[in-house]
């Protein structure tokens, strides 16, 4: 054991396998796995809201049918198309990383960035829209459509904003950390030198953020009969 | 292997490629984007049946999660202990919806306040001065129980 310690690269370098770990293999291992239980943990916050709007659904399917149609189809599918090509760069950036690809990496991670701007600035304007229309709930909801009753409109409100909202704020996170990622590349970071597991972490995270955004959309923006 | 190669580098330069190749990647981006534009029309068309649009809707949305958490989260390419922990998830996830047994149940043990089409969730009195009469509560109350 002592021989094959001496051989490891020391510990603050790059590429260095803590102590605690027989070799690079179970310490990337480690790190996925951390990450994944904290997406376990996503899930679950998530997870509360999705049953929630189960449940709501459920009740006032007829109503909500009618009142998701106020939103807009067009800038929801675009959200999704920029979601989907910021996540498969995101996988773009974790391929060049393991091949020390710097400026590459750089690249992809940037055209993440740009798409998940992209992304608050439609929903942005979405968001606008509707609170222009007095439709932020709690904050002074008025609703005028004599057909439906207020409350299950309100409901509906409650839900779509807490739920985008909550993803929204995911994507700004994601926003932050991928800047940072990308300055540590661009700066060589020690810490990030040879190690593709950073990009990769944060890779797994962006993903999981497109990943409820895949449910959100059918749920919210093309909700059936 | 020898004990030379055993060193962090050359485990990076020859191991550390764990993910799906840039073919895969490309493919995988092209059926998601395949698979949201057919949402996109299925949403648009009438199917036959309650519920078949929405079930239409959820397993397309599966698939893509399914192709996203396989491919580009690599969940294929990690070891077991990884893919036990993102199935646990997932099984977390389905399990939640077990309180639908309390929801659809409800109907079967009326509880005061928790009608069916109850306008509030709040309990509301029965008695009292001043308390209308109730004739759907006390139809729930006074059916038969199961």
């Amino acid at each position: 054991m002592a021989a094959h310690a001496t051989e490891r690269i020391p510990v603050g370098e790059a590429g260095a396998v803590f102590e605690q770990f027989e070799d690079i293999e179970q310490q990337n291992e480690t790190y996925i796995l951390g990450m994944w239980s904290f997406l376990v943990t996503e899930v679950m916050f998530f997870g509360a809201l999705f049953l929630m709007y189960t449940i709501y659904r459920w009740k006032y399917q007829n109503y909500w049918y009618a009142i998701h149609k106020d939103l807009n189809i067009t800038l929801g599918a675009t959200n999704t198309v920029i979601l989907l090509a910021s996540s498969f760069s995101v996988a773009l950036a974790v391929y060049y990383m393991q091949r020390h690809d710097k400026w590459k990496t750089l690249a992809c991670l940037g055209f993440t960035n740009l798409c998940a701007f992209g992304f608050l600035v439609i929903k942005f304007f979405e968001y606008k829209a509707k609170i222009d229309h007095g439709l932020l709930p709690t904050l002074g909801f008025k609703w005028h459509n004599p057909d439906i009753p207020a409350g299950p409109a309100e409901l509906f409100y409650s839900l779509y904003f807490s739920m985008t909202g909550l993803h929204g704020i995911h994507v700004i996170l994601g926003i932050v950390v991928c800047t940072t990622l990308m300055i540590m590349i661009a700066r060589d970071a020690k810490i990030i030198r040879r190690d593709y597991i950073p990009v990769e972490l944060f890779g797994l995270y962006w993903h999981f953020v497109d990943l409820v955004w895949i449910f959100l959309f059918p749920l919210f923006y093309l909700m059936p009969k | 292997m020898s004990n030379q190669e055993h060193t962090a580098d050359s485990h990076h330069d020859s191991h550390g490629h764990h993910g799906a190749s840039l073919g895969t990647l490309i493919l995988v981006f092209v059926t998601l984007l395949v698979l949201m534009a057919v949402t996109v029309w299925a949403a648009g068309i009438d199917l036959p049946g309650k519920f078949t649009n929405n079930i239409v809707l959820l397993l397309i949305a599966c698939t893509k999660a399914t192709l996203v958490i396989m491919y580009f989260m690599g969940a294929k390419y990690n070891t077991k202990l990884v893919q036990l922990y993102v199935l646990c998830g997932f099984v977390w996830f389905l399990t939640m919806f077990i309180v639908f047994t309390d929801y659809f149940s409800r109907r079967y043990e009326p509880v005061q306040g928790w009608e069916i089409n109850a306008p509030t969730s709040l309990p509301r009195l029965k008695e009292g001065p001043g308390v209308e009469a109730q004739p759907e509560v006390d139809r729930i109350l006074q059916a038969p129980r199961y």
